[in-house]
């Protein structure tokens, strides 16, 4: 293992204190919690709060500014944050508006969102939690109850947060946030494994000319294994599955997001994305707006994801507010 | 002796007993589960075994509640939630109280009961898990609680229902947890989680030396 760390016990605190550093004018940390929150934060209303295994920057620490999460609570690599630590996070950031933990779909983070949700309340802190389960890879997998989630979660945070800056209730993002989820569909393939710091070694096997289709974001087992092939029918292969299972309809109007695992050269999302745009417009679906790049990575695997979501008049607004989080070019 | 301090030393005695059978744990675990259950325990309980001392002055219900947030933080994932919400369900039941009689720790124990299958999102008897091994034991230790029996016969009896609902998950396929990906594979191992209960129960009998 070769990689640009000093201790594997110190990777998630020390990129931690490297992201508050890069953003002193947004985000402040409490390191022993390892919580991230935005650094003006608004008490008028509802704080959403999302949270799990680090492992997947820039989700979720580069999702945490005006507009987007109030705060994040990270994990160990790929293993879910604990409910002291979300607890803190809310008591933190919590106003009279309430809480909203926004959680991807796994058996230890619904566990340890639930504890901190009882445990707000014993406080009198009101919450509401809404999960993500987007992937249509798998209907059950390895480390979860149901659909995982992945990178389509983004589109709920962006779109439910946007609502909460606005000063919607509780109740109001809560609707929101499930009708997001119910209209995103998302599905990957990788072409490689990946290393966690404190493992040192590949989480599982994978020869040098096979795909995995359907990986999960911490490498769980997707449909099948197959031999290399070219992009235009790797992606035609999960745009198909994505397309069928909502199912998405001519003149639908999405957004789409072609998302890295972690090692994809930004070339190959590109000629991913291509193909993506070409099955979109010979179904008949509008494009609304598309995103390229890095957003919920696997370390370094080398893969990507694709994620759409069947927008309505009120989501293209929300996906259009303004945000100041630390994910910025220039 | 006050009752707080009690607690605490029975605490001590527990802690220190999942500290020792961690390897059997980490055992019975890596052959069906993630092999983690074991350590993941021993890491629970040592931070509690590190921080007891400190609780002198608490109350029964704080003791219980900071034994409880201890090994959520300490254990993480899945098993630390349930296990965690097993103590802070206890705490809530105790909150107040000075004085436990023995209707009282069947409460607390039924309380710990209900919270620990509602965090396993309604894990029941026969889901090859803690619950298999705690289910049976509550019932008992109230039923000993009803019919005017000491907590010494309560633990003794409890101890018994507990090693036969952990055995009982041998036959089992598990419907919770890693090991239920496994399916019909999963048959013929006991649950560690079971174990782990069970030997929480032994100590508590040999603590009171019953």
């Amino acid at each position: 293992m070769k990689k640009i760390i000093n201790r594997a016990e110190d990777a998630v605190n020390e990129m931690i204190s490297g992201l508050v550093a890069a953003n002193p004018e947004l985000v402040d940390s409490i390191p022993e919690k390892r919580i991230v929150y935005r650094k003006q934060l608004n008490k008028k209303k509802v704080a959403v709060i999302t949270g799990s295994g680090s492992g997947h920057e820039p989700d979720q620490l580069g999702f945490v500014g005006k507009g987007m999460m109030d705060a994040i609570v990270a994990g160990p690599v790929f293993a879910a944050p604990t409910a002291d630590a979300i607890y803190e996070a809310a008591k933190l950031t919590a106003g009279n508006q309430g809480v909203l933990f926004m959680v991807k779909n796994y058996t230890g983070d619904r566990a340890q969102f639930s504890m901190a949700a009882e445990m707000c309340e014993m406080d009198g802190i009101k919450t509401k939690t809404v999960m993500t389960d987007d992937d249509v890879a798998v209907k059950d997998s390895t480390y979860t109850a149901g659909r995982r989630g992945i990178c389509g979660a983004i589109f709920g945070y962006k779109v439910v947060c946007a609502k909460a800056e606005q000063g919607a209730d509780l109740e109001t993002l809560v609707a929101l946030a499930e009708r997001v989820n119910a209209n995103t569909r998302s599905m990957g393939f990788s072409l490689t494994s990946c290393i966690p710091p404190a493992k040192g070694t590949p989480i599982f096997e994978i020869e040098d000319d096979e795909i995995e289709i359907g990986i999960g974001i911490h490498g769980e087992p997707g449909r099948e294994r197959m031999k290399w092939q070219p992009a235009d029918i790797l992606i035609e292969n999960i745009v198909k599955n994505i397309l069928e299972d909502l199912p998405f309809r001519a003149s639908d109007e999405v957004a789409v997001m072609v998302n890295g695992l972690g090692a994809t050269p930004t070339m190959e999302l590109y000629i991913a994305y291509r193909k993506v745009a070409e099955m979109l417009d010979a179904a008949g679906i509008k494009t609304f707006r598309s995103y390229v790049g890095n957003y919920c990575t696997s370390l370094d695997m080398a893969g990507c994801s694709v994620s759409l979501l069947k927008l309505d008049e009120e989501m293209k607004t929300l996906l259009l507010e303004p945000i100041e989080i630390p994910l910025h070019i220039f | 002796m006050e009752q707080r301090r009690i607690l605490i030393q029975l605490l001590d005695t527990i802690s220190r007993k999942m500290i020792e059978v961690e390897p059997e744990l980490t055992e019975l675990d890596s052959k069906i589960g993630d092999g983690d259950c074991g350590i993941g325990i021993k890491t629970g309980f040592s931070e509690v075994l590190e921080k007891i001392p400190q609780w002198q002055e608490d109350s029964i219900s704080d003791i219980l509640k900071k034994t409880g947030m201890t090994l959520v933080s300490s254990i993480g994932g899945t098993s630390g939630a349930i296990l965690g919400t097993g103590f802070m369900r206890m705490a809530m039941q105790a909150k107040d109280k000075i004085y436990l009689t023995m209707k009282d720790c069947a409460d607390l124990l039924c309380a710990a009961l209900k919270g620990m299958s509602e965090r396993g999102e309604n894990t029941q008897i026969g889901d090859k898990t803690m619950i298999d091994a705690l289910a049976p034991a509550v019932e008992v230790f109230r039923r000993a609680a009803k019919t005017q029996l000491n907590l010494k016969q309560g633990l003794r009896e409890a101890a018994v229902a507990a090693k036969k609902g952990s055995d009982s998950t041998i036959d089992m396929i598990a419907k919770k947890g890693r090991a239920s990906y496994l399916g019909e594979r999963s048959r013929g191992n006991r649950d560690a989680g079971s174990m782990a209960i069970y030997y929480m129960f032994e100590a508590a009998r040999d603590f009171f030396g019953a």
